[in-house]
């Protein structure tokens, strides 16, 4: 499974390990603690596997759609939720999992020094500061103790109510208890105190609306919001350049096959393999995405063919041309990994003999016998099967590479070749993100001969990188193969990166950046491992880059810089790794 | 157990009396095996002669069920952990040299043939092609040993086969076929809460309630991540929360007895962050 921190406290503290999607109003509640990162989001990790286990976060979710047809602000409403929500769920799991309270002061020490979500930035959100230096007195710092201070002279009345309503939500005995709690503290005390335009103030954007008909009970004021309403929910206020100026329209995402096709090839796979596969990977943080397994163009293509076949064909004769002028370095790179591989094989079926006092006899030792005390007359052999390896190269090609586009096809096409000498079958694919596709292309299957590792120059470097749904779709064939061996090489910067998502659903994570797809991708690596697959990175990246390939790829990572590299230092690094492996 | 069958085993024990030079490996266990009913099958199936394949997740007792048959039937015990370079020297035994000639030094599965004893194969999914071949024929029905130079070895009519074997994590290996069919199989079940703390109140009879309770469902919370593919196994380890356990009863901090006996045996950076975060759920300090 592919999980993140706190999908991982959810699913544990859930008690539930199946992998589902948050109902959309919890989504919406959760989703800036989440982006906070950090200790934030695994803490709500928590209260929502919390909230899960006590309450039901479907039936939760149930409860607070009725108030968004009843005209609530459904922006306060989720605020006021989430407070009693915490409270609750901290005070009932304590008795179980005594190191929440611990976890949770620790957050709310996060939360006030760092003020990730910009609680700091509204008078209605001192309102959530306070909470937590009452709750947490050790953990306030003194700009949060400041603000406590300005609410010296608010009506005290309200201010106890705050308490009790909060303190009340941990006796809510179900989620339509917990809703109404956190309805009273948004008419008693956060409408009632604070004016409407508080709304303007710059919280994080949430993103609230229903995909469904309204399904409540008749005494429900049914009230269908605009479209107008609907777009701004959904995406957010637009004002200036936005994240969601990065979105596709509709219009752009229904091209996008078309364009795919035009500039990456045709599918490999048939409909239905793809279904397959899809309904294997495309789920969770990828849920709703699209792949491409495709072998590119072939040199005929370009007699006539579009813009992009003949770009292509460019960054294929600019391979080759590097090709010939690092001649000498690269045949010197392909026999350094050859000589790695062969040892690697060579140690890995070596049998292994020593002296025993049992065993297969050894007649030169006989002499020995009544004239030694431990004679040591036979031999052991320890026989080690033959090892069948088979490996899938895969190579980042997003845009971050093309600054580097040349030296990672001689990298991949040296590796390749390498692997063809020592006859060990291997497939190399590229991966990168257009819009709700990810594409792999690829160069060569695991069976073909030499000539294929040719090919490998037609790649190129654009768009975005999905990096853990890539390795997810590429390992289904891996851990298909007989051979015992399965090793997953991966060329890449340690960058997963989407910036350009095809489409924002309700529920889900809109962006595949950050730690959010470090983690993904870290996940699907441990993933691959357990299933059996050995997972090696090549890093090709910068200094910065660093930490996310070695919390990716743990200590099996091996740093490249140049094209040389293979035939020195690199080259002996990696047989070690491959020994290891 | 219910009388009749524990008259069974009195029976077989008459009848097959271990012999006087093999009863040093005749032990008492030191722990008992909970769960009536999975014994139950067990000594029903080995007094029908045949062997058993006890399968399942970690600490479900499948050794320590297996030492309980062996004392409940008397049986001298022959372990065999099975590792890559476990072959079939190691299993049926080799030439040695004593009193100035070459004989053949017995392996575990030659001494139990011999002396009637209970053979226990641990983490039989690990065995190799050239151990698996020789399982085969051993586990056969004619019963009898056949090494190439020495005398057939017929079975002792006592002797049992109880192989072991992780199942239900993901990258478990498989059992192959052919093998499988030689035994019958149990599965064995999850140790709910209270046996598992019960369990850990044997091993640290001293520790305080309070951390036995936590200790017990902290291993319930790794397993069931590590069952759903979650986490690997590495941090599903009995043995390392009776540790845990004893290290808090001796003084130490809870998360620090839990950190060195559970959290740093995950290697993996993310993973151990994952463990982390379970255990401090569990444990404040």
């Amino acid at each position: 499974m592919n999980i993140d921190r706190s999908e991982s406290l959810f699913l544990t503290v859930s008690e539930d390990h199946t992998k589902r999607t948050h109902p959309q109003y919890i989504q919406a509640m959760s989703s800036p603690f989440f982006d906070a990162g950090g200790r934030t989001a695994a803490y709500e990790g928590i209260i929502l596997g919390g909230a899960d286990r006590i309450f039901g976060l479907e039936e939760l979710n149930l409860w607070l759609r009725r108030y968004r047809y009843a005209d609530y602000n459904m922006r306060v409403l989720l605020e006021t939720t989430h407070i009693c929500l915490e409270y609750a769920v901290r005070a009932r799991i304590t008795a179980d999992r005594p190191g929440i309270p611990a976890m949770a002061e620790k957050t709310a020490a996060e939360l006030m020094k760092n003020d990730p979500l910009h609680w700091r930035a509204t008078a209605r959100n001192w309102l959530r500061i306070l909470l937590l230096v009452r709750q947490f007195p050790h953990a306030a710092d003194s700009d949060s103790l400041e603000i406590v201070r300005r609410f010296h002279g608010f009506n005290k009345n309200a201010l106890q109510l705050l308490s009790d309503l909060v303190e009340g939500s941990a006796d809510c005995a179900d989620a339509h208890a917990l809703v109404e709690q956190a309805v009273k503290l948004y008419k008693e005390i956060f409408m009632k105190y604070f004016a409407p335009d508080h709304d303007e103030d710059p919280l994080p954007e949430l993103e609230v609306f229903d995909a469904d008909e309204f399904d409540g009970d008749a005494e429900m004021p049914a009230r269908e919001s605009t479209e107008e309403e609907e777009r701004t929910l959904s995406f957010g206020k637009r004002s200036s350049l936005t994240d969601s100026d990065l979105l596709l329209s509709d219009t752009e995402l229904a091209r996008i096959p078309d364009y795919i096709e035009r500039n990456f090839g045709k599918s490999f796979k048939t409909v239905r393999e793809m279904e397959d596969i899809e309904l294997q990977t495309c789920a969770g943080l990828h849920e709703g995405r699209k792949l491409l397994f495709t072998d590119g163009f072939k040199e005929e293509d370009a007699d006539g063919a579009s813009v992009q076949v003949r770009k292509s064909m460019q960054y294929r004769e600019a391979n080759r041309r590097l090709l010939y002028e690092k001649e000498s370095a690269v045949l010197t790179g392909i026999r350094s990994i050859e000589q790695a591989f062969r040892n690697v094989l060579s140690l890995m079926s070596d049998p292994e003999t020593y002296r025993a006092d049992h065993g297969t006899l050894h007649i030169g030792s006989l002499w020995k016998a009544g004239r030694v005390d431990d004679p040591q007359l036979f031999y052991k052999t320890v026989k080690h099967e033959h090892p069948s390896v088979v490996i899938d190269l895969l190579i980042d090609a997003s845009g971050s590479q093309s600054a580097r586009q040349g030296m990672v096809a001689l990298q991949s096409y040296m590796f390749s070749a390498a692997l063809s000498r020592v006859r060990i079958p291997h497939r190399v694919m590229s991966y990168c993100t257009y819009g709700d596709h990810t594409v792999l292309r690829r160069f060569r299957d695991y069976d073909d001969g030499p000539d294929g590792d040719y090919r490998i120059l037609d790649y190129h470097a654009s768009s975005n990188n999905r990096d853990g749904l890539a390795f997810a779709a590429a390992g289904i064939d891996l851990l298909k193969r007989k051979e015992e061996t399965k090793i997953m090489v991966v060329f890449s910067d340690g960058l997963p990166n989407d910036m350009v998502s095809g489409r924002v659903r309700p529920g889900m994570q809109k962006k595949y950046i950050g730690n959010t797809a470090v983690q993904d991708t870290c996940a699907q690596v441990r993933r691959l491992r357990r299933l059996g697959a050995r997972v090696l990175g090549i890093f090709l990246g910068e200094d910065a880059e660093l930490d996310n390939e070695r919390l990716i790829y743990g200590s099996s990572f091996l740093r490249i810089r140049r094209a040389e590299d293979f035939g020195g230092s690199a080259g002996r690094r990696l047989l070690d790794m491959l020994a290891q492996l | 157990m219910n009388k009749e069958l524990l008259s069974r085993i009195k029976a077989f024990t008459e009848n097959y009396p271990a012999d006087p030079a093999v009863q040093d490996r005749i032990v008492r266990p030191a722990v008992s095996f909970i769960g009536e009913e999975t014994l139950d099958l067990a000594v029903r199936a080995l007094l029908a002669g045949e062997n058993l394949l006890l399968c399942g997740g970690k600490a479900t007792g499948k050794n320590i069920l297996a030492d309980n048959l062996s004392w409940l039937f008397r049986r001298p015990v022959y372990t065999v952990s099975f590792h890559v370079n476990t072959d079939s020297s190691t299993l049926i035994g080799t030439d040695t040299f004593t009193d100035g000639e070459v004989k053949l030094r017995r392996g575990p599965v030659t001494n139990t043939a011999a002396y009637g004893g209970f053979c226990v194969l641990d983490e039989i999914n690990m065995a190799k092609s050239d151990a698996v071949a020789v399982l085969h024929a051993v586990l056969d029905y004619r019963r009898i040993i056949d090494i190439p130079g020495y005398d057939l070895i017929p079975l002792h009519p006592a002797t049992r086969f109880i192989a072991t074997m992780n199942y239900g994590y993901e990258g478990t290996r498989e059992l192959n076929e052919a093998l499988v069919s030689r035994f019958t199989v149990i599965r064995m079940p999850v140790l709910s809460e209270e046996k598992l703390q019960e369990l850990l109140r044997i091993e640290s009879p001293d520790a305080a309630s309070a951390h036995i309770n936590h200790c017990a469902a902290l291993f319930l919370d790794l397993n069931e991540k590590a069952v759903n593919g979650e986490i690997s196994t590495n941090s599903v380890d009995l043995r390392g929360m009776i540790t845990a356990l004893r290290l808090m009863t001796g003084g130490m901090s809870p998360k620090d007895a839990v950190t060195i006996s559970i959290t740093n045996k995950v290697f993996d950076e993310y993973e151990r962050t994952l463990v982390d975060d379970i255990v401090m759920t569990r444990f404040a300090g």
